[in-house]
């Protein structure tokens, strides 16, 4: 089987007085590509963390993170952004849009990182805003839009790079129940349509349900997988 | 509680609290220094006229003049100067200087040092001069060199180190020779001299009121056209001289007080947006909207403290450094003078910093009064209370109240400026009124700017650029703040870069090229044909002779000059009823003597504006003399076409009567042979008291040669070498620069302190997004570019703002200065100064946003 997502023995330590705290101990996880996965657990238990080290977004202590064949974990600060800018997408708990752009504009930053502009990018952002029901809200900033859609701009701004790998950091987590249901739906549809791989972080047990594969973390220390 | 809440800023606070500090400190050295000087005219008075009243002339005193100095009594000494060339030991080229020849006694008060110690008395008892040390030293001679001046050689006794007390304008632009009183009196040179004074210094009784005396005598005063000074008015000119500079450069300390209030409040209003989720919790935990505005208030209240404090203390520093640097005062201040901070100015200037700064920091807490705990329950907690705040009827009160206060303190500052007391007034209205147009200017620009950004960026654009740009309207960016900070200390230093080119233009020799650079005055009439090939000999070009006819006004369309000026208040501007109009007559437009010239044609430098030029008058007809008169001076003695004047012909007791039949403008500025009276040929060519030859040359050897030759042949021949008067008054003009240079430093270090708020406030705002990008993969290069283009872009606004009004306000100067001449707007010195300003902001951003470009992407995650 094809493993997008490898970890070997991932520990992440902080110091913390005159001892180290360790907030993730020796994980080991493989994840397929194209699958499904939720990373869950009490809070405190180190799943934003494994997040964070999955995506190349932090350094871990110890251990080695294998991502779309690479091995990032000596990977340089460039190299890894570099990674995420061509292979990753996030989605956050609170939406992380720019407040100095249009929905439109936040949707194609990533791909303007990568020094993709122009028509074709336009055309792109233009179909996942309508993708998400916002076609008609494009030139809209984010505090002239609710909860839900600015999170619904968040999850066409992750997809318009057709990243590999995307992570979503409780994607849910601050909206209302109907605006959660539209949000995961959308997200898990639009996921399949493009065969990326997702991996998100939750509380909502059912919304972790709804994945192939459960990460359960308990105080650092992997549960079950 | 508003120190817990400020414990985690403190630092961040008390760098904010900075910006007001050097606005402080400019008004505590500002008017400690205005006291000081103040003080130390009004307890030399005296000795700054060396004399309790002096009364002077342009002409020998009369027997009635000599009988009233009699009457007046008391000690009395006399003075006679002028201006002529002067040779000095083996030096062959002669100088223009002024003569003074003093009687023994002189002055009355205060004291006159040598080098050697006692000349000063030698020269009453041996025949002698003293020179200054600059002068001796520029002729290559020293003590003991014999000096040639008209008729009489006289040895250099010493050198002035501390000179006897003058009230002529004129000295300062040559340098000055004194002798005896006796040596010049005596002098051949002196009847031959049209540039003479003639004073008398008393020593009188102390019970005496001397301007209430001198007003007893003022019919004959006025009668004999003697001009009189007491010490008190000599004090209160110098004064009033002080207090001008002081209105001008406290502005320059207001302006900077100010902008370090908006940067207060910039800074106030980052920290207190930062600070709402706080402020909601606390109203849900059950806080009141007044105690919650209170927490902020107070701290807002201690940096204003903190901030006049460490402005007071740098101030009173800086008037103890600059007291001990006395001596070098010497130099420039033509008396002694203690430097030291003035507690009164101290106390006001802490009341004025504290007050401004309080009203500033109000502006944004008011927003505290609308977070509601609602927001608690809603992510966007951090944007209650924000919205609407134009609309807020408080805000607008407290704007008012702010403009009021500073309107209030102003007045207060500068009450004491004159007798009347308008004068504080207008004063306070004006500083009012610059600051809101020159900072609402600064922000409506700004505005206009950055709209027409935004109708100027393409999608076209990388990615770095337009984000770069869309940095100007993030929320809580404080661009306006930097439109202030940067576009003020820009304004203010751009404009005076212009002005000193202007100027430098204005007394540029190129400016004056084909125009006479060389005036020979003192020509006598017979000579006048071989005096021009003298000058051609010497390789300068003639280019005019001008005969001098010497005139004094006696009656003004049928009364008598003693008349009007007899008359209480002198507001004698009749009409044709004989009914006063009201208008004042300037007292020295009748007592002067008009040096008027007559010839055919009008000069180059003159237009008709009403009236017939008349060029030929024929003496035979006996009618009388049609003259043109300048319109300005014709203005001021309230005469028109067809009216009647009498003038005196000075020299040889002769009235002719005048009819102005034409009135002419005249371009002083062309600095070239103009007259206030010209008359027409045939009518006075009989009465010339002297030659005016003007000459041009651009070659400083062919002048000096000039001077020598006419030096040679007529003794008694000023000639006046243009391109040295024009380098004194360059000095003089770059001394004055200097003291207003030093007050824009002062706005430039606050704007830089603003500035550094402004970009220590936004910083969290930056890391955020800097973050978010990182984590969708900007590399740091990218993140480094974004920044640069936003601090360009703000430098550029700011920049373009402030140069473009202190251009405009250059360019109306410019205008009025020079008219229809060219005047070349110095594009280098524009581009150059703003390139610098914009280089050294984007620096100084790059330095401040150090690590936000490094700033783990992890914190995304982290919220």
């Amino acid at each position: 089987m094809n493993f997008i997502l490898e970890t070997t023995d991932l520990t992440k330590t902080y110091p913390s007085g005159n001892s180290e705290l360790t907030v993730l101990d020796a994980v080991n996880i493989q994840i397929p590509v194209g699958s499904t996965a939720s990373i869950v657990g009490p809070s405190g238990s180190g799943k934003t963390t494994l997040l964070g080290l999955c995506a190349g977004l932090d350094r871990a202590s110890s251990g080695r993170v294998l991502l779309d064949g690479s091995d990032i974990t000596d990977f340089s600060e460039g190299e890894r952004a570099k990674l995420r800018r061509e292979s990753i997408g996030f989605i956050f708990q609170n939406f992380q849009l720019m407040p100095n752009l249009t929905a439109i504009e936040n949707v194609v930053i990533p791909a303007e990182l990568q020094g993709k502009s122009g028509g074709e990018t336009s055309r792109r952002a233009e179909e996942l805003l309508e993708r998400v029901g916002l076609g008609s809200r494009m030139r809209h900033y984010p505090k002239q839009l609710s909860g839900g859609e600015q999170q619904r701009v968040a999850i066409a701004r992750a997809f318009i790079h057709e990243p590999k790998i995307l992570f979503a950091d409780e994607p849910t987590g601050n909206l209302d129940e109907e605006s959660s249901v539209l949000i995961e739906d959308m997200l898990f549809e639009i996921n399949k349509e493009l065969g990326t791989t997702l991996v998100l972080v939750t509380h909502d047990n059912e919304l972790a349900k709804k994945t192939e594969h459960l990460i359960k973390l308990k105080g650092g220390k992997l549960v079950t997988v | 509680m508003a120190y817990r809440d400020s414990r985690a800023t403190k630092w961040k606070l008390v760098l904010f609290s900075t910006s007001i500090v050097f606005g402080v400190a400019a008004l505590v050295i500002i008017g400690s220094l205005k006291n000081n000087l103040n003080d130390s005219v009004k307890g030399q008075s005296k000795s700054l006229l060396g004399a309790d009243v002096q009364i002077g002339g342009r002409q020998e005193f009369s027997k009635t003049a000599v009988d009233l100095m009699k009457e007046i009594g008391g000690e009395q000494a006399r003075e006679v100067s002028f201006s002529t060339m002067m040779r000095m030991g083996p030096n062959p080229s002669p100088r223009l200087v002024t003569i003074r020849g003093v009687e023994s006694g002189f002055p009355f008060y205060g004291e006159v040092a040598t080098s050697p110690v006692g000349m000063w008395d030698a020269i009453h008892s041996e025949e002698g001069v003293l020179v200054e040390e600059s002068f001796l030293i520029s002729m290559g001679g020293e003590v003991g060199d014999v000096v040639k001046f008209g008729d009489r050689e006289l040895p250099v006794l010493g050198t002035l180190d501390q000179a006897p007390p003058s009230s002529s304008g004129f000295s300062a632009m040559s340098p000055t020779v004194v002798t005896s009183f006796d040596v010049v009196s005596g002098s051949e040179l002196l009847g031959s001299k049209s540039l003479s004074f003639h004073r008398t210094y008393f020593k009188l009784p102390e019970v005496r009121d001397h301007k209430k005396m001198l007003e007893e005598y003022e019919p004959v005063i006025d009668s004999e056209r003697l001009r009189t000074v007491t010490a008190t008015e000599r004090s209160e000119r110098i004064e009033r001289s002080i207090n001008n500079l002081y209105l001008f450069l406290n502005l320059i300390g207001f302006s900077s007080l100010f902008l370090g209030g908006i940067g207060i409040a910039g800074a106030i209003h980052i920290h207190i947006s930062e600070r709402i989720p706080s402020v909601v919790t606390l109203k849900c935990l059950g806080c009141t909207s007044a105690n919650a505005f209170a927490i902020y208030f107070i701290q807002g209240v201690c940096m204003g403290v903190l901030g006049t404090v460490m402005g007071l203390i740098l101030g009173c520093g800086a008037i103890v450094l600059l007291g001990s640097f006395t001596g070098v005062l010497s130099d420039v201040i033509p008396f002694e003078i203690v430097i030291e901070p003035v507690w009164f100015e101290v106390v006001k200037s802490g009341v004025i910093g504290f007050v401004i700064s309080v009203c500033f920091a109000l502006l944004p807490l008011l927003k505290l009064r609308n977070v509601s705990p609602l927001a608690a329950l809603r992510q966007d907690a951090g944007e209650a209370g924000q919205k609407g705040a134009g609309r807020d009827p408080l805000r607008w009160l407290i704007l008012f109240a702010l403009m009021g206060a500073a309107f209030l303190l102003a007045w207060i500052d500068n009450s004491d400026l004159g007798k009347r007391g308008d004068k504080g007034l207008l004063a306070a209205g004006g500083y009012v009124g610059f600051l809101v147009i020159t900072f609402g200017l600064l922000l409506g620009c700004g505005f206009l700017l950055r709209g027409l950004l935004r109708l100027f960026v393409r999608r076209s654009w990388p990615f770095t650029v337009r984000q770069g740009f869309s940095a100007l309207y993030r929320p809580n960016n404080q661009t306006s703040i930097f439109m202030l900070s940067i576009g003020l200390g820009v304004f203010f230093l751009f404009t005076l870069m212009f002005m000193q080119n202007i100027l430098l233009q204005w007394l540029s020799p190129e400016r004056l090229e084909g125009r006479p650079n060389i005036f020979m005055v003192d020509v006598p009439p017979e000579d006048s044909e071989r005096a021009e090939e003298v000058i051609v000999e010497s390789g300068s070009k003639p280019l005019g002779a001008a005969p001098i006819i010497q005139l004094r006004l006696t009656e003004i369309k049928g009364r008598s000059v003693e008349e009007i000026l007899s008359e209480r208040g002198n507001k004698n501007r009749y009409g044709e009823d004989g009914k006063r109009k009201g208008k004042k007559i300037p007292g020295w437009v009748l007592r002067r003597s008009f040096r008027s010239t007559f010839r055919s044609e009008l000069s180059d430098t003159e237009v008709l504006t009403d009236g017939a030029w008349e060029g030929r008058y024929d003496a035979s007809s006996g009618g009388v003399i049609p003259i043109s008169m300048e319109v300005k001076i014709a203005e001021d003695l309230g005469v028109g076409i067809g009216d009647r004047i009498t003038m005196e012909i000075e020299g040889f007791g002769e009235e002719v009567e005048l009819q102005i039949a034409s009135l002419r403008e005249v371009d002083w500025r062309s600095m070239d042979l103009n007259f206030f009276i010209v008359l027409p040929e045939g009518a006075v060519d009989n009465y010339v008291a002297f030659n005016i030859l003007t000459a041009r040359s651009d070659s400083a050897e062919a002048r000096a040669e000039l001077q020598r030759a006419m030096f040679a042949s007529w003794p008694s021949v000023s000639v006046i070498d243009l391109s040295l008067i024009l380098k004194t008054v360059q000095s003089v003009l770059n001394a004055a620069g200097k003291a207003i240079q030093v007050m824009s430093l002062f706005t430039l270090i606050t704007g830089s302190i603003v500035l550094i708020s402004a970009l220590l406030s936004g910083r969290k705002v930056r890391t955020r997004e800097t973050v978010l990008l990182r984590t969708l993969g900007a590399s740091q290069g990218q993140i480094a570019r974004i920044l640069a283009i936003e601090y360009a872009l703000l430098a550029t606004l700011a920049t373009v703002a402030g140069a473009g009004l202190a251009a405009l306000a250059s360019s109306l100067l410019s205008q009025n200065l020079f008219e229809a001449e060219a005047y070349v707007f110095p594009w280098a010195l524009l581009l150059v100064g703003a390139g610098v300003v914009i280089v050294v902001t984007v620096v100084l951003g790059m330095l401040l946003s150090r690590g936000i470009a490094k700033t783990p992407p992890m914190a995304s995650l982290k919220g």
